[in-house]
């Protein structure tokens, strides 16, 4: 309240000096117009006119009448001159007093309306403040809920956008680290296994020689078995290139594509793929200049492969349908993948991601797949995360920034940091301050 | 032992504060004084036994320059007579009486009209000013109802009573004409102006420009042109024939 003390005084300072300027002003103004209105030579005329209407009834009788109506006339209009007259002063002093009320009013509404524009953009800018502060303490979900479009309210738009990704950002942080432990687990568990299956494996070759390839004395019973046993060490020899597949993503190799194109070749090439999932995707959505991203073409389609896969294992016997659907937000490209299966599995949606997350059965897969499509996705800076899951279907939705936005992930996955040279690289578009540009403020 | 020097401060401020409120009475009850007090030509009060309180021998105030000036305007000029005075039952009673001159200049005549409370109306057609100040020195004016006049009784009142005389230029029904008259005007004027606007504004054009001319026509106010104001002894007169 104390802050309203020193524009308040300046408003009625301003105000009041403005009062009294007009009042002088248009008192001298007003004086002259009331005496020109009531001219005394107008009046003397009215007077002189009004004796001739009386000369020349006397002189015309016969026209009596006639002079006698515009002499009533005149001396109606000389009567009510009088009356302004006598009232003149009392007349000045209104209308001077409503010229003054008129103009403190418009000067005191203009002056209330400056007071109040302050003292609301003060309470906004102190907002603003409170909300650096939040997220210079590391707070990201801001909402200020500001809806106006001056600079204020650009910026108040600016520090919720970089609220926003900074959430992306340590949500993607997170992935990735929590991934990269799980990468280097699957990478010790795959050379630990490697190792004695290898020697497993030789033993059981040479017991095979000792044993030769004679008939009977169990000999039959015996190849038998090194068979059965070969072919559960080329299962876990499976499971442990699983491993080693996941712990050792290939790096992305970036292109600029138009990712419309490339859901349309992918359509065609996989639409006999699997039986029972038939493909679909509207090309065109974007309109006729999409925007372009950078990926990796082979591991992007390594993840719709994937996704498919996916859809026609919970399909099972049915048939159904996949979608591919692009569109905009902000600085991300979206594309959703969208199934008519059965949805994902209540219990599992919360740890989807993690690896070694699956609803199949005992050594019918490792769950590793959705794993590698998300590290996949947080290396070309976008994410992977199931979008909706119902019994009538589930969609996935993949982001990646868009070039050339320059609002992309300030975070660089530890692989696609080290492609930047190849490509415009998803950090390399980012302002400084991980503010975007394309608000700027004036 | 020593004065307080508060003590001392605060009657100092006592004693102003009081000087203040001092001046500030007396300028209140100096400005209704600004109306003329004028002592030797005081009109007369009468008790009339019976009858009414009777103002008489009215002073030549249509003599007096702004008023006779004012007369040739042709507008209706009312003399307002009012007397306070206290009946013996302690009860305050107004007495009232009116006298309206107009001129007709075109018959060149003076009509006189003069009524007061008593109910008595006195109406003349006046061919010369000289004529009229006659017959306004003539005029007896009941200024009590008759019921108050009865309440009074025949002893008149003790000392004397204030008489006051407002001289009012034009009547009520002049000023409704001058104030239609004017709002017209000014109306007839504010909307000449906005042929070439557009409806809206014209609509909110024309409602402030018809604020604007009440505001102005209502300072057209009867104010009085001229006030008097005398202390009048009442003195028993004879009853009348």
């Amino acid at each position: 309240m104390s802050r309203l003390w020193a524009p308040l005084v300046a408003v009625v300072l301003m105000v009041a000096t403005a009062a009294i300027l007009f009042q002088a002003f248009q008192r001298q103004v007003s004086k002259a117009w009331f005496a020109f209105a009531l001219h005394p030579e107008a009046i003397e005329l009215l007077e002189a006119s009004a004796d001739d209407q009386r000369s020349l009834a006397r002189e015309h009788p016969e026209r009596e009448a006639g002079y006698r109506s515009r002499f009533d006339q005149i001396q109606t209009l000389l009567q009510r001159l009088s009356i302004l007259e006598h009232s003149r002063l009392e007349m000045q002093r209104r209308y001077e007093q409503v010229l003054l009320a008129l103009f403190v009013g418009t000067i005191g509404l203009a002056g209330g309306l400056v007071l109040w524009r302050q003292t609301r953009d003060e309470r906004r800018l102190e907002g603003l403040r409170i909300a650096l502060a939040d997220l210079a303490s590391g707070r990201t979900d801001l909402e200020l809920g500001e809806r106006r479009r001056d600079v204020i309210g650009r910026i108040a738009r600016m520090i919720e956008r970089t609220s926003r990704r900074m959430a992306r950002d340590q949500k993607r942080l997170r992935s990735l680290e929590n991934l990269s432990a799980w990468q280097e687990a699957a990478r010790r568990h795959a050379h630990e296994m490697r190792t004695p299956l290898t020697g497993a494996r030789l033993e059981l070759e040479r017991l095979g020689g000792m044993v030769g390839t004679g008939e009977g004395d169990g000999a039959d019973d015996v190849h038998r078995a090194i068979q059965g046993v070969r072919q559960e060490l080329d299962r876990l020899a499976r499971f442990t290139q699983a491993f080693t597949s996941f712990a050792r993503l290939p790096r992305p190799s970036m292109q600029e594509i138009d990712l419309d194109n490339l859901l349309h070749e992918y359509v065609t090439t996989f639409a006999a793929a699997w039986p029972n999932l038939e493909l679909r995707h509207e090309a065109g959505a974007l309109g006729p200049d999409p925007p372009q991203v950078a990926v990796d073409r082979d591991m992007l389609r390594q993840v719709l492969v994937n996704l498919c896969d996916n859809a026609s294992l919970a399909l099972e016997e049915d048939t159904g349908c996949m979608r591919f659907g692009l569109s905009l937000a902000g600085d991300q490209l979206l594309l959703d993948v969208a199934d008519d299966g059965p949805g994902v599995a209540e219990s599992v949606r919360n740890r989807l991601f993690e690896p070694y997350t699956t609803t199949r059965g005992i050594g019918k897969g490792m769950g590793l797949g959705l794993a590698i499509c998300r590290k996949i996705l947080l290396d070309h800076g976008g994410d992977l995360e199931l979008f909706a899951s119902s019994p009538e279907g589930a969609t996935f939705r993949l982001s990646l920034p868009v070039l050339g936005a320059s609002t992309t992930s300030s975070i660089p996955s530890t692989h696609a940091s080290n492609h930047a040279s190849t490509l415009t690289s998803p950090s390399t578009d980012t302002a400084a301050d991980g503010v975007p540009t394309g608000d700027s403020v004036p | 032992m020593a004065p307080d020097p508060r003590a001392a401060a605060a009657a100092r401020l006592r004693g102003v504060a009081w000087a203040l409120a001092a001046i500030f009475m007396g300028l209140l009850l100096a400005w209704p004084a600004r109306a003329q007090v004028s002592d030797g030509l005081a009109p007369r009060l009468e008790l009339m036994a019976g009858e009414s309180l009777v103002l008489t021998d009215l002073p030549p105030v249509l003599g007096d320059d702004e008023v006779r000036r004012h007369l040739g305007t042709g507008l209706t000029t009312s003399f307002d007579f009012r007397v306070r005075l206290r009946a013996p039952d302690g009860a305050e009673v107004l007495g009232f009486a009116l006298v309206e001159v107009r001129y007709e200049p075109w018959d060149e005549v003076y009509v006189l009209a003069a009524r007061g409370l008593d109910g008595k109306l006195v109406r003349d057609l006046v061919p010369t000013f000289e004529v009229l100040l006659e017959k306004w020195r003539a005029l007896r004016l009941g200024l009590l109802r008759p019921r108050d006049a009865e309440a009074l009784g025949r002893r008149p009142p003790p000392g004397e009573l204030r008489v006051e005389l407002k001289v009012i230029p034009f009547s009520a029904g002049e000023q409704d004409d001058t104030r239609r008259w004017f709002s017209e005007s000014l109306d007839r004027s504010s909307r000449g102006g906005t042929e070439n606007v557009a409806k809206s504004s014209e609509d909110r054009s024309e409602a402030l420009a018809e604020v604007f001319s009440l505001l102005m026509a209502t300072s057209i106010q009867r104010t009085a042109l001229v006030s008097y104001r005398w202390p009048v002894p009442v003195s028993a007169g004879a009853p009348k024939r």
